[in-house]
């Protein structure tokens, strides 16, 4: 028969990994919203710099859909950050070339569509287009408004 | 972007701690998991059930009050556009059984409850439809 003592040891030490095991999820679960709202909220280029970028060179915008081509080609307008959560359209055109290893974020390659906004990362090319490497879905996030 | 932040870690916790809620009834009172785990003995020497239960009662209207929160800083937001209206059905339906399974277990803290079998049930039956809907919220919303 065990003693009172090491039964209450026990008891203890498995309410504790127990209590540790819930705090790691907590801690996971700050981080990782702190992730998303972190790139939700990540840099963006303004007109002018935009039409400044070198090909070959990296560039961070916002855009607002306008269309989509049958082989994926997306074309759009640049979004000018207004505030965290209001964008307003300029008259840049920003053209968008994703392939398969585009990592499309908080949504579906399906959710990109004419009206979608969309925070693009990706390479300026020869011929201005971007080269997308990821792709954030920010449509229901940020109000669009005119300039 | 911090109503985004709010609106994630809120929903998240309410996961979480929707876990912790199922497990802790079986971990205070005599079950194969607490047998398993070797708590049993221990409890046996400190507080009735009715009263080790107050850590259970106590999550459940954090839970609740999470989940409220989650829903409410993304409709003042007006974060909901472009997100999948099914899964927003499912997670106002699981808000709606949580503030009933809030109910049910309020009246499961009255020690001379007469239909106390029927209610547990009830209470149970409710944590399924709580976690199914959760679950299917989580799949469409995430």
């Amino acid at each position: 028969m065990e003693s009172d003592n090491k039964v209450e040891g026990r008891a203890r030490v498995v309410w504790g990994v127990l209590i540790a095991v819930v705090v790691l999820l907590f801690a996971l679960a700050v981080w990782k919203s702190g992730a998303t709202a972190k790139m939700m909220s990540a840099a963006s280029s303004s007109e002018q710099e935009f039409s400044r970028i070198a090909a070959g060179s990296a560039a961070k915008f916002v855009a607002e859909i306008t269309e989509v081509s049958a082989e994926g080609k997306i074309t759009g307008r640049l979004l000018q950050k207004k505030t965290e959560e209001v964008y307003a359209r300029t008259a840049t055109v920003a053209m968008v070339q994703p392939n398969e290893h585009t990592k499309i974020v908080m949504g579906k390659p399906a959710d990109l569509r004419a009206g979608a906004v969309v925070h693009i990362t990706g390479t300026v090319q020869k011929d201005r287009a971007v080269a997308a490497e990821q792709i954030v879905i920010l449509t229901g996030y940020i109000k669009v408004q005119e300039r | 972007m911090s109503s985004v932040f709010y609106t994630s870690v809120s929903g998240w916790a309410a996961v979480i701690l929707v876990g912790v809620e199922i497990v802790l009834p079986y971990l205070l009172r005599r079950s194969w998991l607490s047998l398993r785990l070797g708590l049993r003995m221990a409890q046996d020497f400190v507080a009735p059930y009715f009263k080790r239960m107050w850590v259970h009662c106590w999550l459940g209207y954090l839970v609740a009050g999470l989940s409220f929160l989650h829903a409410w800083v993304p409709m003042q937001a007006g974060h909901l556009r472009g997100v999948s209206l099914a899964g927003l059905w499912l997670g106002t339906a699981a808000l709606f059984l949580l503030a009933l399974q809030v109910a049910v277990g309020l009246a499961l803290r009255e020690p001379g409850l007469p239909e106390r079998r029927q209610i547990r049930r009830w209470h149970y039956g409710l944590m399924i439809g709580v976690v199914v809907m959760v679950a299917g919220h989580v799949w469409l919303n995430k």
